[in-house]
C-alpha cells in the first residue's frame, strides 16, 4: 500500500469563497442563515444535519 | 502540534498554525484507526477564521465523513469531524473555538450513535462541552414527563468538563477501540497517549494562566514535599 502524506493541505479562501461555501450548506439543509442561527440559540437543531451545518456558518454568524 | 490552540510557536504564520493542527488530526488517525485520512483546513486570512476537516475545498467547508477501518476493510462506522480555529485576542495564534466529533452507522451521516461538541462561546444554556447520544431511556422521559418536559435522550446535553477539560479527539478514538467497536493499528495507545499529552499539556497551561493563584499554591506543595 502506499502511504499517505499527513501533511494537511491548507487552502487560502477569500470572503466571496465563504460566502459561497455558507450559501451552499445552507441549502443543502433547507435553512436560512436566519433560522439556523435562530436555532443555534436556542441549543435546538431541528435535524443532525442542521447542527452539523451550525459548524460551517457559525464563524461568520458570529461576526454578523 | 496540540489542539487547544495552533499557536505552538509564535513565528509560525495562520497557514502553517493551520497545516500543522490538521497534520496532527491525520497522524492520530491514520495511526489508531483509519488508513489514508487526510485532513485540510481552509483559511479566511482576513478574518483568521479556519475550518479544519475531511476533503474541505475553498467553496465547501462540509467536511466528509471518515471511515472507520483499516486498509480496505468495508467501515464498521463513520467519524464526522469538524473543528473551527479562530484568531486569539492577541491576533497572533490560531485558537480552537469550536470542535464537533460524531460517530455514524452510515457514509450519509443520517444515522448518528453518538456526538460531541464543544462551543467557546455558546449563544445558548447548554455546557460549552457537552455529549449527545442517539437512542431512548426511559427514566429520563418519565423524569422530563415529571417535570412537564419533552426530555427524549437524544434532546439531552451532557456536560463533558467545560472549556479547560473537556475531552478530546483521542478520548473517542480510545473509546471505540476499547469498546471493540473498531479495530486499531498496532501501537494506537503510544499514539493516544502522545497526542492526548500535548493537548492536555497546552490545557493545563492555560488553566495556569486563568488560575496563576492556584498553581502557585500547588507548586509551593510541591516544593515543601520536595524538601
Amino acid at each position: 500500500m502506499t502511504p499517505v502524506s499527513n501533511d494537511a493541505d491548507v487552502q487560502v479562501a477569500t470572503a466571496e469563497e465563504i460566502d459561497t461555501a455558507i450559501k451552499r450548506t445552507l441549502d443543502e439543509t433547507g435553512l436560512s442563515f436566519t433560522e439556523l442561527k435562530s436555532q443555534a440559540a436556542s441549543g435546538r437543531f431541528t435535524s443532525d444535519r442542521a447542527r452539523r451545518a451550525w459548524f460551517v456558518v457559525a464563524p461568520v454568524a458570529r461576526r454578523g | 502540534m496540540v489542539r487547544g490552540c495552533a499557536g505552538g510557536q509564535e513565528r509560525l504564520t495562520l497557514e502553517a498554525q493551520a497545516r500543522a493542527f490538521a497534520s496532527d488530526i491525520s497522524h492520530l488517525l491514520n495511526n489508531t484507526v483509519t488508513s489514508g485520512v487526510r485532513i485540510s483546513a481552509v483559511l479566511n486570512r482576513d478574518t483568521g477564521d479556519c475550518w479544519v476537516g475531511r476533503n474541505l475545498t475553498r467553496t465547501n467547508l462540509a467536511p466528509a465523513p471518515v471511515s472507520l477501518s483499516l486498509g480496505r476493510k468495508a467501515p464498521r462506522a463513520y467519524l464526522f469531524v469538524a473543528h473551527i480555529l479562530q484568531l486569539d485576542p492577541e491576533g497572533r495564534h490560531l485558537m480552537n473555538t469550536q470542535a464537533t466529533f460524531g460517530v455514524y452507522l452510515d457514509e450519509d451521516l443520517e444515522e448518528m450513535a453518538v456526538h460531541y461538541d464543544y462551543i467557546r462561546t455558546p449563544s445558548n444554556p447548554y455546557p460549552e462541552a457537552h455529549l449527545q447520544l442517539s437512542g431512548d431511556s426511559p427514566a429520563f422521559t418519565r423524569l422530563g414527563e415529571r417535570a412537564g418536559l419533552e426530555s427524549t435522550l437524544g434532546r439531552l446535553h451532557f456536560p463533558v468538563g467545560g472549556r479547560r477539560y473537556r475531552p478530546s479527539l483521542e478520548d473517542l478514538v480510545e473509546f471505540l477501540v476499547v469498546e471493540g467497536f473498531v479495530e486499531a493499528h498496532e501501537g494506537w495507545e503510544d499514539v493516544v497517549r502522545f497526542h492526548r499529552d500535548k493537548f492536555h499539556e497546552l490545557q493545563l497551561k492555560a488553566a495556569v494562566r486563568r488560575n496563576p493563584g492556584a498553581a502557585r499554591e500547588a507548586l509551593e506543595d510541591v516544593d515543601d514535599e520536595e524538601q
